[in-house]
């Protein structure tokens, strides 16, 4: 496959993602990795009924993930990547894949997270993540919008 | 009476409430939420769960939401899937709005179809009178 996006957005497939991105980089399928998601049913449905018109949809625990990834069946789809948080990817990582670059569009705020945007908050098992991931030198960019100019989300958190 | 949910990204959802209350009176059973930057999508639904409790007369609840596959439809459509009584409407617009509003003493099913066709119905476009018809 060719890895066209790693996004992190807790929202996952959603406006930002139908109207803009699957506009701006061309992406034949959206792999959601995550192992909250690929438990829920629910959610499940959800989000296979709302991929951008021609874009398919395939959801993934954590495991399923790292074995979909490295199989590379359909080694010419464009794809993107979609996790809810940094320690997804830090797994799929750690598991011997490989990414330059991580686009944060979304990280919802709660009570307890450092606020780094209006967009992105993080908790200490997220900073952890993303200081694990630096270390592969890996760049995280914080980008809401394809529009939008990224900006390096490590210097925010040292 | 069906109560009425509109959940929008940002506050277009009560500027929407507000400007069809202009046309159409005021409205009871109606709650606005906006979806705000930052926001859990987990407690959007939430919050859309504890609005449809709140305008809910036994009749139903119609939800409309401003974009297929956005975060407020997500939402929607997932309070949609584990209760009855609830339909999903996305693409809202003022004559939506304004066509459902007042027909909300009939069915939850049918007020969900009055809602689409209003608000295709109300998209279109000017189109110039031939000359030879303006006397």
């Amino acid at each position: 496959m060719r890895i066209e996006l790693v996004r992190i957005d807790d929202r996952l497939i959603h406006g930002q993602i139908v109207m803009a991105w699957s506009k701006a980089v061309s992406i034949e399928r959206i792999v959601v990795i995550d192992d909250k998601v690929a438990n829920d049913l629910i959610h499940k449905m959800l989000l296979e009924t709302v991929a951008p018109p021609g874009v398919k949809v395939s959801i993934f625990d954590v495991v399923q993930g790292i074995e979909y990834l490295k199989k590379d069946s359909f080694p010419e789809e464009k794809i993107l990547l979609l996790v809810t948080n940094p320690t997804t990817i830090l797994a799929l990582v750690e598991s011997g894949l490989r990414f330059s670059k991580i686009n944060v569009g979304g990280m919802s705020f709660s009570a307890g997270k450092m606020q780094l945007t209006k967009a992105v908050s993080l908790d200490d098992t997220d900073k952890h993540a993303f200081r694990e991931l630096h270390k592969y030198g890996i760049v995280v960019q914080i980008q809401v919008l394809p529009n939008d100019t990224p900006e390096d989300l490590m210097t925010q958190i040292k | 009476m069906i109560g009425v949910v509109i959940v929008t990204h940002g506050s277009l959802a009560d500027v929407l409430l507000d400007t069809a209350e202009l046309i159409a009176g005021k409205q009871e059973q109606v709650r606005a939420l906006a979806f705000a930057p930052g926001e859990d999508v987990a407690t959007l639904q939430l919050r859309i769960r504890e609005a449809i409790r709140q305008v809910n007369k036994t009749q139903g609840v119609l939800v409309v939401v401003d974009l297929l596959g956005g975060s407020p439809y997500n939402a929607a459509a997932m309070v949609a899937m584990q209760q009855t009584g609830v339909e999903v409407v996305a693409g809202v617009n003022l004559p939506m709005l304004l066509e459902l509003l007042p027909a909300r003493s009939s069915e939850l099913e049918v007020l969900a179809e009055i809602a689409l066709k209003g608000g295709y119905d109300g998209i279109g476009k000017f189109v110039m009178p031939k000359s030879n018809s303006i006397k």
